[in-house]
């Protein structure tokens, strides 16, 4: 297992996305309740099994009853033991559960209180507590996802705009890295954060992080990239340069605003992907390929998840078949 | 919106300035209150910048502080000798608070720390005797809260509401319950968070949510909370909708020009700003107007070396503009610290408000 391509598919086991009490002072910012639908996952997890994937990034958020995270109860949570259950299902299907302790400070309403004190002392407490239980929960796993989506300055949240910059977000990151190391699991993270600092993440982030940047529209025609979008897919060959393994990230959904998926076509977006980091990151350190693609885990996103497994999958097909 | 403060109403509270209902209705002289005429001293300073981020205390800008002895003796004379009856100190780091003496900073090589309450009262006491009422400013903006230390790191969490009703009752007592008391909130937006070791800004819900939370913690201790007014540049009108008519509004606009139609004509956004009196005037919010001797960078690319025309312009500006009842004084706002380096800065300002004042508000 520790040598195999990763082909990862990621989703949210929770149901709420985004905080709908963001002015409660007791920190309950996600409301009171949760779904999870575990038919409806367990049949995701069979058609990605089906379509030749082999990793599931599983999005823990709100979903999962933290036991370091009293405060931060919604009804509809599930218990660790549960979500344990499943995973192991999933392992006999070839899917190894990877799991998403999303800490962006943007994104990190699920921690209740602790979403609102990034870089302090309970704050960073709280994150070792998470990633232990979260390492605990899945068994060990060779890898833990610790987020950090859109923690960038051009990310203007509705109600609170939030992020580390340079030097504290460097600290919060090693923090988490060397949690993960001391426990056994390797780092990954979302690579977004390379923008904020795009000379500083040289030197600064560990090369223990996996890292999946995520390239998520279509602007490659005819293997031409326009100008104004260069500057961002390079981010593959700055992660390459400095030598960091990555796990390079595409979509089928295009970007995601209060609810809704909003429907930029980007059928072609993880063939274009796929092109670009074969020819441009070395396979040393190219660990695998990831699709990301926003929907819910209700029957909303049944359709996308189900494209999002062909579309991904026929990659996946070219990709061994010209290996 | 309005709420009481303990057991005195807003009516209450104006009926103390002498602005009665009863007067205007009778249809007889309306009583004339007693003008507010301001200085702003900067007691505190770390605000802004965090060289030291990753400090284990919190104190990310380091232990010194300012809060010199004879500078503050100095301007309390100065004040006295020209009228002024309101000093707006900001604290900062300036002050130990009692409730939380985590924020105090020692003061490293024998540089000065933060004054203890008693230093504070004492001060407080002294400018009363001398007809000086001493008004606390507890900054607030998440962009200018550096002085909070690990609490500017957690904003709007269950923490931070505790800690900024802690602080409140502090300075309430220290200032021995105060006509007023400042919340700050200037310049809280994205633009002045980009590039912060941490970057905060409140938006929307959350941000009127939080301003009305601490006028109203303030109004319960039994004063009237003050705000700086330029969130209401970005958002006016969800400004006069959601923030509560109890706050005392500081607008400032330290330019050279009052033209607004021509800032306007030219997209040039100072007209917001000016015209901002204008609306807050508009929306029933009882102000107190900001002017100063500091040069804005604006000016400065303009030519401009000096600026010794702001106070008067916006003093001739908001009298002619405002209900005068709803404009209880002037508070002038120069920027610098309160060590003695900044004395030349701060009589300039004075000295501005006090000819101003002679022009614009002859007996008042």
């Amino acid at each position: 297992m520790e040598d195999r391509f990763i082909w990862a598919m990621h989703f949210r086991l929770g149901s709420v996305f985004e905080p709908v009490n963001p002015t409660d002072t007791d920190g309950r910012y996600l409301g009171d309740s949760t779904c999870v639908d575990w038919e409806r996952a367990d049949g995701r997890v069979r058609l990605m099994a089906a379509a030749g994937m082999n990793t599931l990034l599983l999005e823990l958020g709100e979903a999962m009853e933290f036991s370091c995270l009293p405060k931060a109860r919604l009804r509809g949570q599930v218990k660790p033991s549960e979500i344990n259950e499943h995973v192991r299902a999933w392992r006999k299907l070839g899917i190894e559960t990877v799991p998403v302790v999303e800490f962006s400070a943007v994104h990190s309403e699920w921690m209740g209180e602790y979403s609102r004190m990034p870089a302090t002392p309970p704050y960073r407490e709280k994150c070792a507590d998470v990633l232990r239980e979260a390492y605990d929960v899945l068994e060990k796993p060779r890898y833990v996802h610790v987020g950090m989506a859109d923690e960038t300055g051009s990310y203007a949240h509705r109600h609170l705009a939030l992020f580390r910059n340079k030097e504290v977000l460097w600290h919060d990151l090693k923090l988490f890295s060397d949690t993960l190391s001391k426990l056994g699991a390797r780092p990954w993270m979302w690579g977004d954060v390379v923008w904020a600092d795009q000379e500083g993440f040289k030197g600064n982030l560990p090369k223990e992080y996996l890292v999946s940047y995520r390239w998520m529209v279509n602007v490659v025609d005819g293997g031409n990239i326009p100008e104004k979008e260069a500057k961002w897919i390079e981010t593959f060959d700055a992660l390459e340069s400095a030598g960091f393994d990555q796990v390079p990230t595409c979509s089928t959904s295009g970007w995601y605003q209060r609810g809704v998926a909003r429907s930029v076509e980007t059928t072609l977006n993880p063939t274009h992907v796929a092109q670009y980091v074969r020819t441009h990151v070395s396979a040393e350190r190219l660990k695998g390929m990831c699709c990301f693609a926003y929907y819910l885990p209700d029957a909303t996103g049944d359709k996308v998840h189900r494209q999002t497994c062909d579309i991904f999958g026929k990659v996946r097909k070219d990709w061994q078949a010209s290996t | 919106m309005l709420w009481g403060r303990g057991d005195m109403t807003r009516r209450d509270f104006l009926s103390t300035l002498g602005s009665t209902a009863a007067a205007t209705a009778i249809g007889g002289p309306k009583p004339r209150k007693k003008m507010i005429w301001g200085m702003y001293n900067q007691l505190g300073s770390y605000m802004w910048k965090e060289p030291n981020p990753l400090d284990d205390k919190g104190h990310f800008c380091g232990e010194r502080c300012w809060a010199d002895d004879l500078a503050w003796d100095r301007r309390v004379a100065y004040a006295k000798e020209n009228g002024i009856n309101l000093m707006l100190v900001d604290l900062a780091e300036a002050l130990q608070y009692p409730s939380h003496p985590e924020l105090a900073l020692k003061g490293a090589k024998g540089q000065q720390g933060s004054r203890s309450a008693e230093w504070m009262n004492e001060r407080v006491r002294k400018c009363r005797d001398c007809g000086i009422e001493v008004i606390p400013q507890l900054n607030f903006s998440a962009t200018h809260d550096a002085w909070l230390g690990f609490y500017s790191r957690m904003v709007s969490s269950p923490t931070y509401y505790r800690v900024a009703k802690d602080l409140f009752r502090d300075v309430y007592d220290i200032f021995e319950k105060p006509r007023f008391i400042s919340m700050g909130m200037d310049e809280e937006a994205i633009d002045f968070a980009l590039g912060k070791p941490l970057g905060v800004a409140r938006l929307g819900d959350l941000l009127w949510h939080d301003i009305n939370f601490f006028g109203r913690e303030i109004s319960k201790l039994g004063a009237r909370p003050w705000m700086a007014s330029d969130i209401e540049w970005w958002y006016p009108e969800e400004f006069a909708k959601n923030v509560s008519r109890d706050i005392l509004q500081q607008n400032w606009y330290y330019g050279q020009s009052f033209d607004s139609k021509a800032y306007k004509a030219k997209k040039d956004m100072r007209w917001k700003y000016i015209e901002s009196y204008n609306r807050l005037d508009a929306a029933g919010f009882d102000q107190i107007p900001g002017p100063s001797n500091w040069l804005e960078g604006r000016d400065k690319r303009e030519g401009k070396t000096e600026n010794k025309v702001n106070t008067d312009l916006t003093l001739e500006y908001c009298k002619r503009e405002l209900d005068p009842d709803r404009v209880l004084g002037y508070i002038s706002l120069p920027w610098c610290g309160a060590t003695r380096g900044g004395d030349k800065t701060w009589f300039d300002a004075c000295d501005q408000l006090v000819a101003a004042r002679a022009k614009h508000y002859p007996g008042c």
